[in-house]
């Protein structure tokens, strides 16, 4: 998955999560917390990703998710 | 059940129990939906070995030790072997995602110190997170949880007296000043037979079941410890698999077969929204108890709505009443009794605090019953003067009985502005009505405005319905200027952080309209900032009176978690002048006592 595929997804999952966030100008770097997309949405989109995915990540991983970037490098290291 | 004592014997204290529990068992449940046992009847030796390996670790009887840890089974193991090593724990927070890692290790350190804490145990996984904390918290040592239960040599257990404490609950206070509860032996034994015994009855074939983080009191106490005193089978799920999956709390109920869980308001409300009853069956569930939060009864009932085709009972809903200094739990709902809600006049309620009961319309407010103490606890509601006030009269609730904690760890001041003598001063507003308690809301943040009583919630709520506001991210308080108090509200906006002036303007337009159509208020003052700007606390509840501490000044500042200090200026300019405070209301009289006595 290019990076832009992987950005389109969890623009996608985001969405499935709370329609009423606005997520088109999200891009790799972006801080999800700019987006209005708080912990507990983040949540969610990671649980809906693990599913379509059919990963799992690591909980401890977690921590230090700030970015799309950060969740592109823990796919990595997913299962 | 036999293993739960009668309430009039002095109950067995937690080190007594795990040396005679035969039956039942943990069941953990990881990530992946794998399942690990350890059985009751296990927990004498397997604790004993724990704190024979923290006694090597350096740890002595009356030590405080942190303990952070998502891993719900390292995190009670650990716990048990602190106390069995005469120490005391101190759950913390674990570090979660997306939280301001910076923010949330300052707030830990602020705990351990003021805890004096000896060492912070934490899962493998974080101990390169906490490291940086033995810098923060002089003579503070950090332990891999996991390597402690690996350590499997030697026995110790050290009895503890029943009023020697047997954790620090640190509530959500502020950062500069955190206040950790001292649960003693005796209180938790005490509450844990109220709940076990008198709230739940527990019985055969009962199994409980939580994805409650193990920081907080009602997972802690009411999952972890309190199924001991009755040997009751306990189901636990990691925090986050709720939080990425809520429709998987439901499902793991009817795959468990169990019969009682528990969470707070907003996990219904999300669980709701999330359904998913296909194949499951909710039937066996008798106890759905609900605590911690102000209960919408609007939650709670399209919950139901939205199980009852799985077989979910409406009469399991269990409203709950409980603070951390009364252990965990003050009162609780009859069981299996259909939610009770009165519906009282708002005005009457509001300005004279008298409870007038109407049928549903307009003008009326609906309680949630939280129902009535435990044997040998007693509730009641005073005034202003500690004068007890009959049913049906808005005061403060006064909660006595054996399940009051013994105050707050090295903090003799506010230990006794609260834990006064005949009973625990709540803080909390509400009243009796035909022997069943109803909660109004914490008293010391009502707005009072015109002699009139309002909760903040009511505003935030209606601020939260306009387009281009956070929904969650709202603080309502009020200032006091040259006319009277005055109405503040603090909103998040949400999506992008660069809006233009004409789309703030409009935002703040809405809202006040809004206010003004729906509660009859009018705003002063609407200061509207970016995201993620408000500060919240470690379990993401915003801190009120930091935000309104932050707006006293002309100018207010917040710091935001990454970019820094913001600045504000007013969103528009303020909307009249409030005329001279007229009448107020009994209640008035009440806060601005409580506040003169503070100074």
């Amino acid at each position: 998955m290019s990076e832009e595929e992987f950005v389109e997804v969890i623009r996608g999952a985001v969405r499935r999560v709370d329609l009423s966030l606005e997520v088109e100008r999200l891009e790799m770097e972006s801080s999800l917390e700019d987006f209005g997309i708080t912990s507990v949405t983040m949540m969610e989109v990671v649980g809906v990703l693990e599913d379509d995915l059919g990963l799992r990540f690591a909980d401890d991983d977690l921590v230090v998710l700030r970015t799309p970037r950060d969740l592109f490098a823990l796919i990595h290291g997913a299962s | 059940m036999a293993a739960i004592e009668p309430s009039t014997s002095e109950p067995r204290l937690l080190l007594d129990v795990l040396e005679t529990i035969s039956t039942g068992d943990y069941a953990f449940v990881d990530g992946r939906d794998r399942v690990s046992e350890v059985p009751y009847a296990s927990l004498r030796e397997r604790v004993g070995r724990v704190a024979a390996a923290l006694a090597r670790q350096g740890i002595r009887p009356g030590d405080r030790v942190g303990l952070m840890s998502s891993d719900k089974r390292e995190l009670l193991l650990t716990f048990l072997g602190v106390v069995a090593a005469g120490a005391i724990p101190v759950p913390v927070a674990e570090a979660h995602l997306m939280a301001d890692l910076d923010a949330h290790l300052a707030s830990c350190a602020a705990i351990l110190r003021r805890a004096g804490a000896r060492a912070l145990v934490a899962s493998r996984g974080l101990v390169p997170v906490v490291w940086s904390l033995r810098a923060e918290v002089e003579g503070a040592r950090v332990l891999d949880g996991g390597a402690l239960l690996e350590d499997d040599a030697g026995d110790r257990w050290v009895e503890a007296e029943a009023d020697a404490p047997c954790f620090l609950q640190f509530t959500s206070g502020s950062t500069a000043a955190p206040k950790g509860v001292v649960v003693t032996h005796r209180s938790l034994a005490a509450n844990a037979v109220g709940i076990m015994r008198h709230g739940l009855e527990v019985r055969e074939g009962d199994r409980a079941l939580a994805w409650l983080p193990l920081f907080h009191d009602m997972g802690l106490i009411g999952f972890g410890l309190a199924p001991l005193w009755a040997a009751l089978p306990v189901v636990l799920l990691p925090t986050i698999s709720f939080l990425k999956r809520p429709h998987s709390w439901m499902a793991a109920m009817s795959r468990f077969e169990a019969t009682i869980t528990f969470a707070p308001n907003f996990a219904y409300g999300l669980a709701a929204r999330r359904a998913r009853v296909d194949g499951l069956d909710l039937s066996r569930v008798r106890v759905a108890g609900c605590g911690a939060e102000p209960i919408a009864a609007a939650t709670l009932e399209a919950f139901c709505r939205a199980y009852a085709p799985a077989g979910f009972r409406a009469e399991a809903m269990m409203p709950c009443y409980g603070l951390a200094e009364t252990t965990l739990a003050a009162t609780f709902a009859p069981r299996l009794r259909p939610l009770e809600v009165l519906h009282a006049e708002a005005e009457a309620l509001e300005v004279s605090g008298e409870v007038r009961p109407t049928s549903a319309t307009a003008g009326a407010r609906g309680c949630v019953s939280c129902g009535v103490p435990f044997p040998g606890h007693e509730v009641r509601v005073i005034d202003a003067d500690g004068r007890r006030l009959d049913e049906d009269q808005v005061g403060e609730v006064v909660v006595r009985g054996p399940s009051v904690a013994g105050g707050y760890w090295d903090d003799p001041d506010a230990s006794r502005d609260v834990f006064v003598d005949d009973g625990l001063r709540t803080g909390d507003l509400g009243f009796l009505h035909q022997g069943e308690l109803y909660l109004l809301g914490r008293e010391k943040e009502l707005i009072i405005l015109h002699g009139r009583n309002h909760h903040p919630h009511v505003f935030e709520l209606e601020a939260a319905e306009i387009d281009g506001v956070r929904r969650g991210n709202v603080v309502a308080f009020s200032r006091l200027g040259p006319g009277g108090d005055e109405l503040v509200i603090v909103a998040e906006l949400s999506g992008r952080p660069d809006r233009d002036p004409v789309e703030r303007a409009e935002v703040e337009r809405a809202l006040r309209a809004r206010i003004k159509r729906r509660t009859g208020a009018v705003v002063k003052d609407v200061y509207l900032v970016d995201e993620g700007t408000l500060p919240k606390t470690t379990s993401g509840k915003l801190k009120r009176a930091e935000v309104k501490r932050a707006c006293g000044g002309a100018t207010p500042r917040f710091v935001h978690p990454r970019r820094g200090p913001v600045s504000l200026g007013r969103a528009a300019i303020g909307v009249g002048r409030h005329v001279a405070r007229g009448v107020v209301g009994r209640l008035g009289h009440l806060i601005e006592a409580r506040e003169e006595a503070r100074e």
